[in-house]
């Protein structure tokens, strides 16, 4: 429980038949998972799916309207802030900064749930440690204000690991990552897995899903239409159908699964 | 979102400059401001003696006072006014940096809000109405109500999913003003000619008339604000990131949201029972320390008391010297300075954001 060392014990994550309302709409419409430690989920879908929706209820942000959303066997919504932010760290989608925040001050937030606790002690040590882990040691005195996209990215990424939580709930954490950024962050949030932590991430690139995911769990029209490994998930039919256009699937292509748009005609029109 | 080629240096490198050192400075700055702004009138003071009839009134210094005159307007006339100019400037720098962090907002300020214009109105209700259970206290509660129940409006309609729409925010602002105002002109229409003469001192923020009696009142709710902001300073960090990311790191949003109202109207309430709506202190200064040490509420929350204290002491002693023997209203005086640096900063936020409708 120390900061330097092993996390909090992973509580198991369970959603049962949760519906979302948002705006008079459904927009999560009997949504059930089963998530515990030592597993890395992928949530993949078409854009609109719910994928942001169901990490969202997750997360605590958004109460279902019916059905239920826990953490260990307790409704997130009624959980106090403070213990939540000890068990799960969130990245969102747009994590703005309206003022020049230090990046070191900024992954310093991220010790918050841990001040006036012994493990404050470790707080600069996590913090450091947090910024290397994912390269942007080298912009701790910069603010966060004057960063790229992928480096404000990394830097949230940094903010919740700082956090040093079993669970991790993050919202498209590689969209603005250049490849070998990407596959730091993945190969990273792979790492915490193998040491027993709960990683949920929802993910455009469904070739990263398969490669990096224990189990994927395909999201449409609000609800879940699949979940189990890759192979068994991301099949050419299922993609095809979810996304409305054709995709072609080869899980055993050298280098990893090969999930592509199927372009005919080339993807170029030649004149 | 991209990265654009050369950026310039000096606004990418977080500012590293400590605290402590600009508070010094700060420090003695505000005691060279009210040491001038004592000797500065129409009745013209050397500092020595400032110094000399404060030391003789606390019974430091033995000798006899070469001029006597000289003692009284310093202690009696000018010095209880600096200290309400130091309490309502240390009170609106401290409210408006309070509430930048906590609307996560550089705009939000009590006077263009209408936080002050709701304190305000509060007050004016209590002097017109003549209600007074409270004795000296009556005049900071009725403030302090009214300033509760503005901000508590303004905060809960211009929030969205848990962040500020400035656009809201700042109409809200406008529509306080003017009911404030309405209201108020109402309440000056149906009052007696004695409650008509103090609610007019007021509307343009004027600090004649000070005692000591009012510094007692007011020094006392402003340092309970000012404390009950120092505490939140971290909080406040992680609010001015939105309320989801805060709640994620671990903040109580809805208990964090109720403290931080209490604090604004307390803040702003102990300003404008004295000194009517005073604009843009608020706004600059935690602007300016901010450009200083950086966004971080711990060194932003004290320094911004500091700041405050003097500007509003620099303005008021401009307010009552320029045309002397007449004075001008304080809040004609900071809004002269103020209103430029709103318009720059809604500039600067409309380049970053771009337009809003």
């Amino acid at each position: 429980m120390t900061s330097t060392g092993a996390w909090m014990a992973c509580p198991d994550m369970r959603a049962q038949s949760a519906v979302l309302v948002r705006g008079g709409a459904k927009v999560c419409d009997g949504v059930s998972l089963e998530l515990r430690g030592g597993e890395f989920v992928a949530l993949v879908g078409p854009n609109g799916a719910g994928k942001s929706s169901i990490l969202a209820m997750l997360a605590g942000d958004l109460a279902p309207a019916s059905g239920s959303v826990t953490m260990g066997g307790e409704r997130i919504v009624d959980m106090d802030a403070r213990v939540l932010a000890r068990l799960r760290a969130v990245m969102t989608q747009g994590t703005d900064v309206t003022f020049p925040f230090s990046v070191r001050d900024v992954v310093q937030m991220g010790r918050y749930p841990w001040s006036d606790t012994p493990d404050a002690a470790g707080d600069d040590a996590a913090v450091s440690r947090a910024m290397s882990f994912v390269d942007v040691a080298h912009l701790a005195d910069r603010t966060v204000t004057s960063l790229s996209g992928g480096e404000r990215a990394r830097v949230a990424l940094a903010r919740v690991l700082a956090q040093h939580t079993p669970i991790l709930l993050l919202d498209e954490p590689t969209a603005a990552l250049d490849i070998r950024h990407q596959e730091l962050v993945l190969g990273l949030l792979r790492q915490r897995v193998a040491d027993g932590c709960l990683v949920v991430v929802v993910l455009h690139d469904v070739q990263a899903a398969a490669a990096f995911a224990d189990r994927v769990v395909l999201v449409d029209g609000g609800t879940v239409r699949a979940a189990g490994s890759p192979r068994e998930v991301l099949t050419a039919e299922a993609l095809s159908a979810t996304y409305q256009f054709p995709v072609a699937v080869d899980h055993d292509a050298p280098g990893g699964a090969s999930i592509v748009p199927v372009r005919r005609g080339g993807a170029r029109p030649s004149l | 979102m991209s990265a654009s080629g050369a950026v310039d240096a000096r606004t990418t490198t977080a500012i590293v400059r400590r605290p402590l050192p600009v508070a010094v400075v700060l420090a003695v700055l505000l005691v060279a401001a009210v040491l001038a702004s004592a000797s500065i009138g129409a009745y013209s003071v050397p500092v020595g003696d400032v110094v000399g009839a404060v030391l003789r009134r606390m019974n430091l210094l033995s000798s006899v006072a070469a001029d006597p005159v000289a003692d009284e307007v310093i202690w009696v006339i000018r010095l209880p006014r600096i200290a309400l100019a130091v309490v309502v400037g240390a009170a609106l720098g401290c409210a408006g940096a309070v509430m930048q962090g906590a609307f996560g907002n550089p705009l939000a300020e009590p006077g263009v809000v209408g936080v002050s214009s709701g304190a305000m109105l509060g007050a004016a209700t209590q002097i017109v109405t003549g209600f007074d259970p409270l004795g000296v206290w009556t005049l900071p509660l009725a403030a302090f109500l009214g300033g509760l129940v503005a901000v508590a409006w303004v905060y809960l309609s211009s929030r969205h999913e848990g962040r500020t729409e400035v656009l809201t925010l700042i109409l809200m602002g406008i529509a306080l003003n003017a009911l404030a105002s309405a209201a108020i002109g109402f309440l000056a229409f149906v009052a007696d000619d004695a409650s008509l003469r103090s609610l007019t001192s007021w509307t343009l923020g004027s600090l004649a008339q000070a005692t000591w009696g009012k510094v007692g009142v007011v020094a006392p709710v402003a340092v309970l604000g000012a404390l009950g902001a120092v505490s939140l300073a971290r909080t406040l960090d992680l609010l001015s990131l939105g309320d989801h990311q805060a709640r994620h790191l671990g903040v109580s949003v809805e208990r964090a949201r109720i403290r931080v109202l209490l604090v604004v109207a307390l803040l702003a309430a102990s300003a404008v029972a004295v000194s009517g709506v005073v604009l843009f202190v608020g706004l600059i200064v935690p602007h300016v320390v901010r450009a200083i040490v950086g966004p971080a509420h711990r060194a932003l929350l004290p320094l911004s008391v500091l700041l405050g204290a003097v500007v509003v002491t620099v303005a008021d002693t401009v307010a009552r010297t320029l045309v002397s023997p007449a004075e001008l209203p304080l809040g004609v005086v900071t809004a002269l300075v103020g209103a430029p640096v709103f318009i720059w900063q809604i500039r600067r936020l409309r380049r970053i954001h771009g337009a809003w409708a």
